[in-house]
């Protein structure tokens, strides 16, 4: 692999390294990480990404890429749609809109002490979650098409939610154009019965307290106090995006003939954004993201029913943000001096635009949209700003979380998942969850080191730190 | 010597199987087995048969729609399918009936996804193989 070392935080794959590559491949990493992310195929992944058509100025790999399927995790790409770019399902991910969504208190959390096991014990009930797992919202065809054509919009509807819920929150929780005819019956009914759940593998709600602010501007604006607890939640779209994609990626490989196009990875299938194939995938992902924000919407609401009923009536949760990482975005970016229309991919990377930047709530205008990047259990999470510099050198785009270092057999080998809850429990960390296996799967070590990602990130200029979140119950399914 | 079937091997962040057969149905019934074995299901008696019928551009598609559907029917019927009975196979088709066994516990991954990485199925040591990562 022919590795150019831009800078201290940024590498390069050039173009003459593979004949089939349309524009380099730019790696954000630090000079110490360069041999982990040598172990696995997430260099030839992002090298292959720069093959598809369309694509502008890099494809982009952020400091928590890993080995993924097509594009890597931590993957960004952006094709001009005027030029033949094309629309790549494998490009956004399995999990349409996995994303992260933070609540705030102004409760310090050092008076929840006394009441967290009851609260997390009640939060854990109310919020359905593991393999599998449906809750007891079951939405027929009616009812789906609401949310997948409205988003979180639809709940509100129905009296789930507020009102600044929505202006807080990506695309104000409805991407605008979905297709609910674009959506299989099948996706249909593998997400019918799933609103209002978590899921499982890395998915999970977390109590947090907010342990450090880095900028204090920042974090006055985006309502986050030293001290005060914080709610984490992150998941997707759940079985249904996870079958729109499958559907897609089918369908797509089936027609590549007929635009000529040749892949280095199946998984990279894709169509002339365009074409009505590509505007068919475009309108059934944004109808997933919908549903993924109407989930994430409905889980804040019912973790928040819960906070009252335990803490007091007076007790609130405010949403700072909500954001997306497995997503497609058109977008105005410059590139080279011209204005163009781009279909921005990010899978395992998250938006994080500068201030100013259009499609941020009109209270962050001024500060630039925040960037809520989860850790593993254990270690701390996140919250970044987008920067201006960000915009120009990775089309306003970040990292997620930390990235898996370690695969989930050698973590069931390596950890005990009883063991790691005594560990968390000794930490004052208190553990929800039915399976220790799936405990072992994402224990802490399992993954990169969350610091070492966030310092590349805000040395690179992608975004920056303004508050570090540390768990205090963690709730999750197996 | 019972034959091997498949073996799971490390992954950074999904579910990765290679799988083996004698010959190109008993590979996927094989990749079938697996799909389901590695889930560490609890099943209560065979009860059922769900006919597919599945097209692709080659194998390895047909494999992974083959899989796919599997996945659906799972979740639709809350079955497993360990054993399939072919009617047709051909390059690009296949015709089977799978049979179900109702799924009492699930003590392992859920799988939510079968890609297409790393789907190449060949002939290694009088053997065909191939690897399969599942989305979990």
């Amino acid at each position: 692999m022919n590795l150019i070392r831009i800078n201290k935080w940024l590498y390069e794959v050039p173009r003459s390294f593979r004949s089939d590559m349309r524009v380099p491949a730019r790696i954000f990493m630090s000079d110490q990480m360069v041999d982990k992310v040598l172990v696995d195929h997430s260099l030839e992944q992002i090298v292959n990404v720069t093959t598809l058509p369309g694509i502008q100025k890099f494809a982009l790999a952020m400091p928590d890429i890993h080995e993924g399927y097509g594009f890597p995790i931590g993957g960004v790409a952006a094709m001009a749609i005027d030029e033949g770019g094309v629309i790549s399902p494998g490009g956004i991910g399995y999990d349409i809109n996995c994303g992260v969504r933070l609540l705030a208190s102004n409760l310090p959390a050092i008076d929840l002490k006394k009441r967290l096991k009851d609260l997390a014990a009640q939060i854990y009930a109310a919020v359905p979650s593991g393999v599998g797992r449906g809750g007891p919202i079951v939405l027929d065809n009616k009812k789906m098409n609401e949310v997948l054509k409205h988003g979180a919009r639809a709940m509100l509807k129905q009296g789930i939610g507020t009102q600044s819920d929505l202006e807080h929150c990506e695309e104000l929780g409805c991407y605008e154009g979905a297709d609910p005819s674009a959506v299989s019956d099948r996706a249909r009914e593998r997400g019918n019965d799933q609103l209002g759940t978590l899921g499982s593998g890395n998915h999970f709600l977390e109590i947090q307290v907010v342990d450090k602010i880095f900028d204090e501007k920042a974090a006055s604006a985006f309502g986050l106090q030293e001290g005060c607890a914080t709610v984490m939640i992150h998941c997707g779209s759940r079985g249904l995006g996870h079958q729109i994609c499958t559907d897609y990626v089918s369908n797509f490989l089936k027609k590549l003939g007929q635009w000529d196009i040749k892949l280095a990875d199946r998984e990279l299938a894709c169509a002339p954004f365009k074409s009505p194939e590509g505007q068919a995938y475009f309108a059934a992902m944004k109808a997933a993201a919908n549903f993924a924000w109407a989930n994430r919407h409905t889980i804040a609401h019912n973790a928040r029913e819960v906070w009252r009923r335990v803490l007091g009536p007076s007790e609130n949760l405010s949403l700072v943000y909500d954001v997306a990482h497995n997503i497609g975005k058109l977008e105005s970016h410059s590139i080279d001096g011209q204005v163009k229309q781009l279909i921005v991919h990010r899978k395992g990377a998250t938006r994080a635009f500068g201030p100013g930047a259009q499609g941020i709530p009109a209270d962050y205008q001024h500060i630039g949209q925040p960037v809520l990047i989860p850790g593993t259990m254990g270690t701390a999470s996140y919250v970044l700003v987008g920067t201006k510099n960000g915009m120009a050198e990775a089309f306003g785009s970040s990292c997620h979380g930390a990235g898996r270092a370690m695969s989930r057999m050698k973590a069931k080998k390596t950890i005990q998942g009883s063991q790691l809850r005594q560990d968390l429990l000794d930490q004052g960390i208190l553990v929800f969850s039915d399976s220790n296996r799936g405990l072992a799967e994402e224990a802490p070590i399992a993954y990169k080191d969350i610091e070492e990602v966030v310092e590349v990130t805000q040395e690179a200029g992608l975004a920056r730190r303004v508050a570090r979140l540390r768990p205090l119950a963690v709730i999750k399914g197996d | 010597m019972q034959k091997q079937r498949y073996e799971q091997l490390p992954s950074t962040s999904e579910l990765k199987l290679r799988v083996f057969g004698s010959d190109l149905p008993d590979l996927f019934e094989n990749a079938l087995f697996a799909f389901f074995d590695v889930q560490n299901l609890e099943l209560g008696k065979p009860v059922s048969q769900r006919l597919v019928q599945l097209t692709g551009i080659d194998h390895e598609h047909l494999l992974v729609e083959l899989l796919s559907e599997a996945l659906y029917l799972s979740h639709k019927h809350k079955e497993a399918y360990l054993r399939m009975r072919f009617k047709v196979f051909s390059g690009k088709g296949l015709s089977a009936e799978l049979i179900g066994s109702p799924i009492v516990k699930v003590s392992g991954e859920e799988i939510k996804a079968v890609t297409h990485h790393g789907v190449l199925i060949h002939q290694k040591n009088g053997k065909f193989e191939t690897d399969l990562l599942l989305d979990i």
